[in-house]
C-alpha cells in the first residue's frame, strides 16, 4: 500500500512539474502509454498596458507584448526534456532548454539531475514562473540581485520535508567572450518544510551563489572584468533600468546569500526573501600604472597611483514580502519538489499586496555628489582633481504594490496592479515618486 | 456579476492594448528647466552683483583679433576702444610674479623655441647670483632646477627670463591680415598683473632707447612661492610706467581669471588679493562707493566698486576665492562643457542647475557660459532655458566669447521672432559679453540703446585706433 502511495505522490509531483514548466496543462499532447511517452507543445502570451505618473523624467506609458512563447516537452519514462523560445518584441530570445533525469526510487525522496539552460537555483522569485507569479512582475530586488538562466548542471533532492538544489553553471552560455575565461558559479537553494500537506505548506530556507567572473573586455592590453546590477521598476512596459543601475568595474567574485520563507493555505499565502550581494574586485594595478606612464602628468609611483585610484568591495541588498488572499475560486497550490507557490486555478479571484526594497547605493559617508559632473567628491568638498571615489550610486527604491487577479479559466488570466515607487538615486535627484497602474491579459495553452 | 466585471476589465485592457496612443511626454529640457531648483543670491550678494554695469563689454584677452593677446598693445587698444573690462588670465612665474597670460605652454604666443629651446635658460645662474647667492649656492640651485625642468611651461621660468621673450611677433606670422610692424618695433612682453592695472589706469610701459621696458630693480623678498617647478624665492621687480599720451580718459575695470588650480600656487587667490591691495584695486579695503560706471562720456568702471571682477572655471579656485574674497568682490563662475576636470559634463537642467547652485554656494555673482557659433564653435551652454536658470538665481550672465555680429544677435534674442515660452525664456540671454571684437559689441549695444547714459556714444575705428597707438 505504502508503495502505491509513494508512486502516486511521485506521479503527482511529476505532473506538478509539467504544470510548472507549462503554467497550464498544454492542450496538444501526444501520449504513448505503451512506451510511457508524452509529447506536448504549447504557447504562452502576455500583454500589458501601463500608465505611469512621474515627477520629472517621463516614463513611456502604453501597451507592450512582453511574452510570446512557444514551448515543447517530451517525457520518456524517467527522462524529461523541455524547451521554450520567446518571440516577444519581434526578437528571438533563448529561454529554457534542458534535460532532466529522475532516478527511480522506492523511497519517499527523489533524486534528480538537471542539465541545460534554465534558471539558476538560488532564488525563489526567479524560479517561479511569471505566469503563476500572482503579480505582474517580480520584485525589483530579485530582478536586480538574483540570477536568471544559466547553462549548467544541478543535482536536486526533495521529499516531504526537504528541497535541496545545488549545481554548477557557466557565466557565459555561449562561451563567446572576447577574452578571459567563461567564468563559473556554484549555486544552491536549501529548504526545510515544517508544515507539509495538500492544503497547507510552510517552508523556510536559504540560498547561496558564488561566482567567479571570467569574462570582460580588453582595454589597452588589460582584461577589464565588470558587473552591472540593474532592474526596471516593477513593470514590463517601460523596462528602462537607468533608475536602478550599479556599474561595478573590476568585479571579480560575487557572493549572493538569501533567506526565504513561504507559507500558504487554501486561501492565503505569504512569501518573502531577503537578498544580500557582496562583490569583491581584482585589478592589475601594476599593468595599469605602467600603461599611464609616459606623460608629464603621469602618476609617478605605483603607490601614488593606487592612492588616487582606490578600490574596495561593494555590498548591496534587497528584500520583498508578498501576500495574497483568495476571495473566491480554487485554493493555492504548492510544488514540493521546487519549493514554489503555484499559479491560480480556474475562476480564482485574488487580491495581493507586496512591499519590496532594493538598495544599490553603496556610498561612503560624507561624500558629496555633483550631478553636473555625475561625480562623487570623497572629501565632501569640490575640487578639480578629487581622488576617484569608491562609492556606487545605483539607487535605492521602496516599492508598494496592490493588485487584483482573476482567472477566467485554466488558460487565461487578467491582472491589475498599482505600484508606488519611492526612489533615492543621486543621478535622478528630481525623480522621487513614481506611480504605475498596469493591467495584463495573458493566456497559456 | 464579478465574472462579468472581470470580463469587462479584460476586454477594456485588450482594447487599451490595441488602441493605445497615449500622449507621451518625452524629455524636454525647456520644460524641465521650469521644475529644477536653483538657489537665490542673498541680499548682500545682490548688492555686490550690482557693482557690475549692465550690458558690460569685456575685452577678451584685450583683443585676440586685432592685437597679440594679453599684451600692452591689446590692453591699450581695448582701453581706448571703450571696453568696460580688460580681461586677463592669471599665472605665476617661477619667482612669484603674477602674470596676465593665457596658455600654460609658452610655445604658441612667444618665441621661446628660438630663445631657450628646450633647455633650462642659461641665464639662470646669473639670475641667482644677482639675487645675492654665492657661486656654489647658485650652482646648486641651477642643478636642482635642471633636474626637474619641464620646458615651455610658464611656471618653470623666472620673470627675468620671460622678459626675454617676444610675445608679439608670433601674431604677425599667424594673422597676416592684422599684422603690424608696431607689434615688433614696440616689443610686446608677457604682461604682469601690475602691467594690466597700469594700462587700465591710462599708463603704458616706460621703454629705453632700444624700446625695451625698464625694470629699475629686482630683489629677493623674504618669502617663497610654490609653483609646479617647486619652491622658489619670491622676487620683487620694480617696473617703470609712464602716462600714455594716447590715453583718452577711459578707465576700464579688470576681469581676472584664476586658471586651473593645479597650474598655479595654491595661494594664488591670496596673492592676487594682496597685489590688488597694493595697487589700490581692492574694494574690500578701499571701497569706491558712489563712483558711476560712466562719467562725461568716458568709461569709469575702473574707478567704481566694479573695478575688479574675478572669474574661474576651476571648482577648487571657486572655493578658495570664496574664502579669500568672501563674496565682496564680483565673481564669475565660468562654464565649459566637456569631460575635463573643471567641465560640466551633464548639462541637462539638473546638471546645469547644480553648477549654478555651486556658484551661489561659493559666493559667485555671475555665470559665464560658453556659446556656440563660428569661428570657435564652442559648446552651447547659453540656451534660452539655461539663461533663464541663471536669471532665476539672481546671477548675471556673462557668456563667452563673441566674434561675430551673428552671435551677438542670436544671444541677444534678435532671431527669436516672438516665440519665447510664456515670457519665461525671454531675451536677452546675456548681461554682458566677453568679446574678441569689442568695437563690434560696443556698436551693437549702442545701436540697441542699452548702454549707460554717460557711456561713450561712439566707438573709434579699430584700425585707426591702432595707427593712433603707433602699431
Amino acid at each position: 500500500m505504502k508503495k502505491y502511495i509513494i508512486n502516486a505522490l511521485a506521479i503527482c509531483c511529476f505532473a506538478t512539474l509539467n504544470a510548472q514548466n507549462f503554467d497550464a496543462e498544454p492542450v496538444l499532447q501526444l501520449n504513448n502509454k505503451e512506451n510511457n511517452l508524452n509529447f506536448s507543445i504549447g504557447a504562452r502570451f502576455m500583454a500589458d498596458y501601463a500608465y505611469y505618473s512621474t515627477e520629472y523624467t517621463p516614463m513611456k506609458s502604453g501597451a507592450a507584448i512582453n511574452d510570446a512563447r512557444i514551448r515543447t516537452s517530451l517525457s520518456v519514462k524517467d527522462w524529461y526534456f523541455y524547451g521554450d523560445f520567446d518571440f516577444s518584441a519581434g526578437k528571438f530570445h533563448q529561454k529554457n532548454l534542458f534535460a532532466q533525469y529522475t532516478f527511480p526510487s522506492e523511497s519517499a525522496g527523489k533524486h534528480r539531475i538537471k542539465a541545460g539552460y534554465y534558471t539558476e537555483l538560488a532564488s525563489m522569485s526567479l524560479n517561479t514562473s511569471r505566469y503563476g507569479y500572482h503579480f505582474m512582475s517580480r520584485s525589483v530586488a530579485a530582478n536586480a540581485l538574483a540570477t536568471g538562466r544559466s547553462l549548467g548542471v544541478a543535482y536536486q533532492f526533495f521529499n516531504e520535508r526537504f528541497t535541496l538544489h545545488q549545481g554548477i553553471f557557466a557565466e557565459n552560455k555561449y562561451n563567446n567572450q572576447s577574452s578571459g575565461n567563461q567564468g563559473g558559479t556554484f549555486s544552491g537553494r536549501w529548504l526545510y518544510r515544517p508544515l507539509s500537506g495538500e492544503n497547507q505548506n510552510l517552508h523556510i530556507g536559504f540560498a547561496a551563489r558564488y561566482a567567479i567572473l571570467g569574462t570582460g573586455k580588453i582595454e589597452n592590453d588589460v582584461l577589464k572584468t565588470g558587473l552591472t546590477l540593474s532592474a526596471p521598476f516593477e513593470t514590463s512596459v517601460d523596462v528602462e533600468s537607468k533608475y536602478l543601475n550599479a556599474e561595478i568595474p573590476w568585479a571579480k567574485n560575487t557572493l549572493y546569500l538569501s533567506g526565504e520563507a513561504l507559507y500558504h493555505n487554501a486561501k492565503f499565502f505569504a512569501r518573502g526573501e531577503y537578498m544580500y550581494k557582496h562583490i569583491t574586485k581584482k585589478r592589475p594595478d601594476e599593468k595599469l600604472f605602467a600603461n599611464q606612464l609616459g606623460g608629464v602628468w603621469s602618476w609617478t609611483t605605483l603607490e601614488s597611483w593606487r592612492k588616487g585610484n582606490p578600490l574596495r568591495s561593494n555590498n548591496f541588498s534587497g528584500a520583498y514580502l508578498e501576500l495574497g488572499y483568495l476571495l473566491s475560486g480554487g485554493g493555492y497550490g504548492y510544488s514540493g519538489e521546487d519549493g514554489l507557490l503555484l499559479g491560480n486555478k480556474n475562476k480564482a479571484l485574488e487580491i495581493v499586496a507586496r512591499y519590496s526594497y532594493l538598495n544599490l547605493n553603496d556610498i561612503n559617508d560624507g561624500e558629496f555628489f555633483l550631478i553636473g559632473k555625475n561625480k562623487f567628491y570623497p572629501t565632501g568638498e569640490i575640487s578639480d582633481y578629487p581622488a576617484a571615489s569608491t562609492s556606487v550610486g545605483g539607487g535605492k527604491v521602496h516599492a508598494f504594490t496592490v493588485g487584483l487577479n482573476y482567472t477566467f479559466n485554466k488558460y487565461s488570466q487578467f491582472m491589475l496592479d498599482y505600484t508606488y515607487n519611492n526612489l533615492n538615486n543621486v543621478y535622478f535627484p528630481m525623480d522621487k515618486n513614481f506611480h504605475t497602474i498596469q493591467a495584463r491579459v495573458m493566456f497559456s495553452f | 456579476m464579478i465574472k462579468n466585471l472581470f470580463k469587462l476589465s479584460a476586454m477594456a485592457t485588450l482594447l487599451a492594448l490595441l488602441t493605445s496612443c497615449d500622449k507621451q511626454d518625452f524629455k524636454n529640457d525647456a520644460d524641465n528647466a521650469k521644475k529644477v531648483h536653483v538657489e537665490q543670491l542673498s541680499a548682500d550678494m545682490l548688492k555686490v552683483r550690482d557693482y557690475v554695469p549692465k550690458f558690460a563689454v569685456m575685452a577678451h584677452r584685450g583683443s585676440t583679433f586685432w592685437t597679440p593677446e594679453e599684451t600692452e598693445s591689446a590692453y591699450r587698444w581695448a582701453r581706448e576702444i571703450g571696453a568696460d573690462y580688460l580681461e586677463a588670465d592669471l599665472q605665476v612665474s617661477k619667482d612669484g610674479v603674477i602674470l596676465a597670460l593665457h596658455d600654460d605652454n609658452l610655445k604658441r604666443t612667444t618665441n621661446i623655441e628660438s630663445v631657450f629651446g628646450e633647455d633650462l635658460p642659461s641665464v639662470r645662474k646669473d639670475y641667482y647670483l644677482s639675487l645675492g647667492y654665492s657661486d656654489s649656492e647658485a650652482e646648486a640651485k641651477v642643478a636642482a632646477d635642471k633636474a626637474g625642468f619641464i620646458p615651455n611651461l610658464t611656471s618653470y621660468y623666472t620673470y627675468q627670463e620671460l622678459l626675454m621673450l617676444d610675445a608679439g611677433a608670433w601674431f604677425n606670422q599667424t594673422n597676416l591680415e592684422q599684422a603690424r610692424q608696431g607689434f615688433v618695433d614696440q616689443k610686446q612682453y608677457i604682461s604682469t598683473l601690475e602691467d594690466l592695472i597700469m594700462y587700465s589706469k591710462g599708463y603704458r610701459l616706460k621703454r629705453d632707447a632700444n624700446s625695451e621696458r625698464i625694470v629699475s630693480s629686482m630683489s629677493k623678498k623674504a618669502e617663497q612661492v610654490s609653483t609646479l617647478s617647486g619652491k622658489s624665492d619670491v622676487v620683487e621687480y620694480v617696473f617703470e610706467y609712464e602716462l600714455d599720451p594716447e590715453d583718452s580718459g577711459n578707465r576700464p575695470g579688470i576681469y581676472l581669471e584664476f586658471k586651473e588650480s593645479w597650474l598655479n600656487p595654491s595661494d594664488i587667490e591670496q596673492r592676487v588679493y594682496n597685489e590688488l591691495d597694493r595697487l589700490d584695486m581692492n574694494i574690500i579695503t578701499k571701497p569706491a562707493d558712489g563712483e558711476p560706471f560712466y562719467k562725461r562720456g568716458k568709461i569709469n568702471v575702473g574707478e567704481s566698486n566694479g573695478k575688479v571682477i574675478l572669474q574661474t572655471f576651476s571648482l577648487e579656485s571657486l572655493v578658495r576665492v570664496s574664502k579669500v574674497f568672501k563674496g565682496k568682490v564680483p565673481m564669475c563662475f565660468l562654464l565649459w562643457e566637456g569631460s575635463g576636470s573643471t567641465d560640466i559634463s551633464n548639462s541637462d537642467p539638473q546638471g546645469y542647475a547644480s553648477f549654478i547652485n555651486l556658484g551661489v554656494k561659493y559666493l559667485a555673482h555671475i555665470i559665464g557660459p560658453c556659446i556656440s557659433g563660428a569661428p570657435n564653435n564652442y559648446p552651447d551652454l547659453n540656451k534660452p532655458w539655461q539663461a533663464y536658470l541663471i536669471k532665476k538665481s539672481g546671477m548675471l550672465n556673462h557668456p563667452y566669447s563673441f566674434d561675430t555680429r551673428d552671435q551677438m544677435a542670436k544671444y541677444f534674442g534678435d532671431y527669436n521672432f516672438g516665440v519665447e515660452d510664456s515670457n519665461l525664456f525671454s531675451p536677452p540671454y546675456l548681461d554682458g559679453m566677453f568679446t574678441n571684437r569689442s568695437e563690434m559689441t560696443l556698436n551693437y549695444f549702442i545701436n540697441k540703446g542699452i548702454r549707460g547714459n554717460d557711456a561713450p556714444s561712439t566707438v573709434p575705428d579699430p584700425k585707426q585706433l591702432l595707427e593712433r597707438l603707433a602699431y
